[in-house]
């Protein structure tokens, strides 16, 4: 997957057909991993306005996530946007609201893969014994990580 | 810009006669907490895209939640403290609100 144009406000990215099914596979992991509640604020809310706000959170967070879900799938089936080219490869065209779709969707992943794997602190070198049963969900960690650091190459200082 | 309407700090009100002077709400304080899962480059766009800060000053804040465990990013009233941690978690990033108190 390559930056190989910039259309206006779009970019447009090239991936062949196997990134093509692997980005979208590792979408849809998300399904496979957990969902850990989100709170508004550091200490348990005590007023009113906090719990409607912490009640408020969840539900938008969950509707997020559906819409995040629906709207990805969408994006990598829809010709006009995931269009095909010579040799089964896609040119991925992204508005600056897809892109911020698709990097906050593969964040989702990335942060479900790590939760499974027991939120190891990576910066003390904390990570778990890879084996059969973790393999599938540390592959998805780093390809999270590589399809992320493609997007923010694009747009590095770009903002 | 043409149009908009300037609102008050927190901790701020405009008189009728248009000067601003301290109130007793302090406001509340959108924070980002430190994690081991996302990206410094991830955390830096984030905070350039949901705040419009240059990139300068958002690499600023993400270091400072690298370094120090969090970083306060704004000092707002309620309602756009509430929405700024919205954003902010739909990335995934650990963002709270806690009263300026």
């Amino acid at each position: 997957m390559k930056l190989v144009d910039r259309i206006n406000d779009s970019l447009v990215f090239r991936l062949s057909k196997g990134e093509h099914e692997t980005l979208a596979s590792t979408l849809q992991f998300r399904a496979r991993l957990p969902r850990t509640a989100r709170s508004i604020t550091g200490d348990t809310p005590t007023t009113a306005q906090l719990r409607e706000a912490q009640a408020d959170l969840e539900l938008a967070f969950e509707e997020h996530r559906r819409a995040l879900s629906d709207s990805v799938t969408k994006l990598l089936e829809d010709a006009e946007r995931c269009v095909p080219v010579e040799k089964g490869a896609f040119n991925l065209i992204l508005s600056r609201g897809d892109f911020e779709m698709l990097l906050q969707a593969l964040n989702d992943v990335r942060v479900g893969a790590w939760e499974k794997l027991g939120c190891p602190d990576f910066e003390t070198g904390d990570f778990p014994d890879v084996n059969d049963s973790n393999l599938l969900t540390v592959m998805v960690l780093q390809l999270t990580d590589a399809f992320q650091g493609i997007l923010l190459s694009a747009v590095s200082g770009d903002l | 810009m043409a149009g908009t309407i300037e609102l008050p700090k927190p901790g701020t009100e405009k008189t009728p006669e248009g000067k601003t002077h301290e109130t007793r709400d302090p406001g509340y304080l959108v924070i980002c907490w430190n994690d081991p899962v996302n990206l410094m480059p991830y955390v830096t766009h984030v905070f350039q895209t949901v705040f419009g800060w240059e990139r300068q000053k958002a690499e600023h804040h993400m270091r400072e939640v690298h370094e120090m465990g969090k970083s306060v990013l704004t000092r707002e009233g309620f309602e756009q403290a509430e929405f700024h941690v919205h954003q902010l978690q739909k990335y995934a990033l650990q963002a709270t609100l806690e009263s300026a108190e």
